[in-house]
């Protein structure tokens, strides 16, 4: 399962909005949401997108739990 | 108040056309057929012809309205091709799921060597019931995966 921190570094971002995010990236808000949500896991590129635009390595935007049934 | 994308509301629009269309259309010749007197081929391909024609217009009203009514212009993101890939693989599968039924019974009846229980118009209106079914699964799933993530 992958979770991300999409939401806390945004507000720590002089607290940018959905939009702002979204426009910078090159998705909707509704995209956004459903980040932060845990609704939808985007693509490598996106990833890297939200990455750049908060000026943090990867790793620490989105996370990688294991299930446990490996 | 939901917070709903452009997309979803014209996917509400579109399902709630079929729906209203197809209830109309199935209502009718469904009827016909329970009451033993079903609808002769022509007359279905005239109701069938006139029913593409309020979809679409009905289809072409909402999205107009759809666009007019949206403050700024929305853009199609790969969250939104995803879900609309999805739902069209849902469709599909309901489709040939459908197909197949028909085209076995055809088939194993042939192979038995029995005349084909279903007449043409019935093979029609089973054929359609499939496409609308394939549809609002379309739809629906993209409405479900949009509400529960994907």
């Amino acid at each position: 399962m992958i979770r991300n921190n999409v939401k806390a570094l945004r507000f720590a971002a002089d607290q940018m909005t959905q939009q702002t995010l979204a426009d910078r990236i090159g998705v909707t808000r509704q995209t956004v949401n459903a980040i932060e949500g845990d609704k939808y896991s985007p693509s490598l590129e996106i990833a890297f997108r939200i990455a750049e635009v908060f000026g943090v390595p990867l790793e620490q935007v989105f996370t990688h739990t294991s299930t446990g049934s490996e | 108040m939901r917070d709903s994308s452009n997309h979803e509301n014209g996917i509400w629009s579109s399902l709630f056309v079929i729906v209203g269309t197809s209830v109309y259309f199935f209502s009718k010749v469904l009827g016909a057929m329970a009451a033993g007197t079903p609808l002769p081929v022509d007359e279905l391909y005239r109701l069938g012809l006139a029913l593409v024609f309020i979809i679409v217009a009905a289809e072409i009203a909402l999205q107009v309205t759809l666009a007019i009514t949206c403050r700024k212009s929305e853009r199609t993101d790969e969250r939104n091709a995803l879900i609309a890939a999805k739902g069209a693989r849902n469709a599909y599968y309901v489709l040939v799921t459908a197909l197949a039924l028909l085209g076995g019974h055809a088939a194993l009846n042939r192979m038995f060597g029995r005349e084909l229980e279903i007449d043409l118009s019935t093979a029609i209106v089973f054929v359609l019931l499939a496409l609308v079914i394939a549809e609002i699964i379309h739809f629906a799933s993209q409405l479900f995966y949009y509400r529960r993530g994907v």
